[in-house]
């Protein structure tokens, strides 16, 4: 389990991965993109299925958010999509509009975070 | 100027296991930035990527033109439209897909459903966040097992293809055509070329005996036969006596077959030379219509369907000899003499055997006189016109020949090929050839020759084999049942046909006879009974065979 972190992304996380690459500067500035927008269109999700009591159709966009949050290293929303997820599967659906706020507010410091993390390593920002 | 390519270096697309990369792997995961980190690490460690955001994507692409070339499958456990489980179901159900290694992909959270995955059938699992060094060693491992498949997938159908050749040369031999056509089309299925042919020397010229995948070659080739030289593959091959790549034809400033080219399309060409006791006698060639150089391993099969190729050919010329010396013999031999001489099985039969045989002789009575006062023409006219006769009777009678001696014949029957009828056949011969030859009598003796027939008939057993030395062998018969028939034979008066009392007794049904009384026979101790065949009862006048 990922221990609970202080920052909205751990940037030993980050830097494995920019590592796993090859130092490619370049690819990890179009991830950090491909992730910011398909996050976006996540919590979109997320909310449309606990606003239309969906449980089975909150899993999905849940799982995807949490596993792509631990890619880049956010891991903060990567246990609140965790979270979500499992609400889905459980059917249960009580508080889930609070944790879904919770998972957009900490997306805002994710997207500056990264947007910092990339300026640092001399990347534009996406 | 493209040199030629010989058969041994190994082009890119060799079969040898390659364990650092080189294959296609089909991602499969919904999420966008997952499949982009995926295929950025799959291609630093050498291989190329296609990418499906589901399950019903994935084997959308599985089972379309692109599947083809997957070596292994990366599948995320969590997707809409198909997940992965039911992705992982419908590949193990597939009978063409489920040989395809796949490596679930999923968060340590997610331990259980790899488990059950690896229960399905998944050949092993990947997990999130991805560690490059585990990924490497999975997707290696995975490829080495695929690779491993493949080869032995690859080798049973060459090894089942090479097999059905062989089947093929040996029940279609003497159809050479089959043989070749057999041999071409299967070569160029196994090595994934669009035509093959196969070329065969005529004099200095090499010409299109059999073609695959090519509408018309064999006579747009006959009108252009191919000589060796630079210009033309089969030319090529025939210079170097070696297998021949032509990497692109069109590249290829001293390739000059422009008409054959526009015609069929081939860009790629490979050519083995069909060699027979060291010499060329022909050219195996494939061709592939975008320019894709052959790999080594397809060169050397090529090069076993060459020397598949050179069997059947030596086959069928063997066979065509033996043929034709069958026919030759026969015109000396009896048919079943020859048909004994060309065949390994009967060489026993050869050696010298005893069986009972009926033995007839036959000759002339006047034949003497006849021969001392005609011209040799009118002689040898008149044994013409007898001999063709006789011949006739006893092919028609299945008799063996043993000889001819002027106007003196011996046949035998039940040897070498069984008889049951022996007796009859001998006796119904007799009994035609005497009508026949009266015919013969009566044209004789309006040109003033007045010549009879007699014949002797004995049945029992004789030594039969090869007969003679070295250089002059015959095969003949030789006992007592042979000189009984000789002596009855001379006995015989104008017109008679003599049996000894044990034919007569294999024949009592079928004719009517009268007894000529007991013959003092030179060599006889004791005088022998002996019958006149008068004529064969109605009821048994059915010729026979």
């Amino acid at each position: 389990m990922t221990e609970p972190q202080d920052q909205p992304i751990d940037d030993a996380v980050l830097e494995a991965l920019r590592t796993s690459v090859g130092g490619d500067d370049a690819f990890v500035a179009d991830l950090v993109g491909t992730y910011l927008t398909d996050a976006r269109a996540q919590l979109d999700a997320i909310d449309a299925a606990i606003r239309t009591g969906d449980a089975a159709a909150l899993v999905r966009p849940a799982h995807t958010l949490k596993s792509a949050s631990f890619t880049v290293g956010a891991m903060r929303l990567g246990e609140l999509a965790r979270t979500l997820e499992q609400r889905g599967r459980t059917e249960a659906l009580d508080g889930t509009a609070e944790l879904a706020a919770d998972a957009r507010q900490e997306f805002g410091a994710v997207d500056e975070a990264l947007a910092a993390w990339l300026r640092e390593h001399g990347a534009a920002t996406p | 100027m493209t040199p030629i390519t010989p058969a041994t270096p190994a082009t890119s697309d060799a079969a040898a296991p390659r364990p650092e990369g080189g294959g296609l792997a089909l991602v499969v995961d919904d999420s966008a930035v997952n499949r982009k980190l995926l295929g950025q690490l799959l291609t630093t460690i050498g291989l190329r990527t296609i990418d499906a955001e589901n399950g019903a994507d994935a084997l959308a692409i599985l089972r379309d033109d692109r599947g083809r070339a997957v070596d292994v499958i990366l599948l995320d456990v969590v997707m809409p439209e198909l997940d992965g489980y039911e992705t992982l179901a419908a590949i193990k159900a597939d009978e063409s897909l489920r040989h395809m290694p796949v490596i679930m992909v999923s968060g340590v959270d997610e331990l259980d459903s790899v488990v059950r995955c690896i229960e399905m059938g998944a050949t092993d699992y990947l997990p999130k966040p991805f560690d490059p060094a585990i990924l490497r060693a999975r997707i290696t491992a995975s490829l080495a097992d695929k690779r491993l498949r493949d080869l032995e997938k690859e080798y049973l159908e060459r090894q089942t293809a090479t097999n059905e050749v062989l089947r093929v040369i040996s029940t279609s031999a003497f159809d050479l055509d089959t043989v070749l056509s057999a041999v071409v089309g299967t070569a160029a299925r196994l090595c994934h070329a669009d035509h093959g042919a196969i070329y065969l020397r005529e004099g200095d010229a090499f010409v299109a005996a059999a073609s695959y995948g090519y509408d018309g070659l064999v006579e747009f080739e006959r009108v252009n036969p191919l000589r060796p030289g630079r210009d033309s593959l089969v030319g090529r091959v025939v210079l170097t006596g070696r297998p021949v790549q032509i990497g692109d034809v069109l590249a290829d400033r001293d390739y000059g077959l422009a008409l054959a080219q526009e015609r069929f399309g081939f860009r790629s060409l490979l050519g083995v030379p069909i060699v027979r006791e060291g010499e060329i006698s022909g050219v195996i060639a494939a061709a592939r219509n975008e320019p894709r150089p052959f790999n080594e391993a397809e060169v050397l099969l090529y090069a076993a369907f060459a020397d598949q190729a050179a069997i059947g050919i030596e086959n069928a010329r063997l066979l065509q000899t033996i043929e034709r010396q069958k026919s030759q013999l026969s015109r000396f031999l009896s048919p079943q003499v020859a048909a004994l001489v060309s065949s390994t099985d009967d060489e026993q039969l050869l050696v010298g055997h005893r069986r009972q045989i009926t033995a007839l002789f036959a000759d002339l009575r006047g034949f003497t006189a006849f021969a001392q006062q005609a011209e040799p023409e009118e002689l040898l006219g008149v044994l013409a016109e007898y001999h063709a006769m006789m011949g006739e009777q006893i092919v028609q009678h299945g008799g063996t020949l043993e000889h001819f001696a002027g106007d003196g014949m011996m046949v035998f029957f039940n040897d070498p090929t069984p008889q049951p009828d022996h007796v009859e056949r001998a006796v119904r011969m007799a009994v035609a050839m005497r009508e026949r030859f009266a015919d013969l009598a009566r044209g004789w003796r309006k040109r003033g020759y007045e010549l009879n027939i007699g014949m002797g008939i004995a049945t029992g057993y004789a030594t039969l084999g090869r007969i003679g030395f070295e250089g002059r062998y015959d095969y003949g018969a030789v006992g007592n049942v042979v000189i009984l028939a000789s002596r009855l034979s001379s006995e015989a008066r104008r017109d008679q046909i003599l049996l000894d009392q044990r034919a007569h007794a294999a024949v009592e049904d079928l004719v009517d006879v009268e007894p000529v009384g007991e013959l003092q026979l030179k060599g006889f101790s004791s005088p022998v009974p002996a019958l006149n065949v008068e004529r064969l009862r109605p009821a048994a006048e059915v010729a026979v065979g």
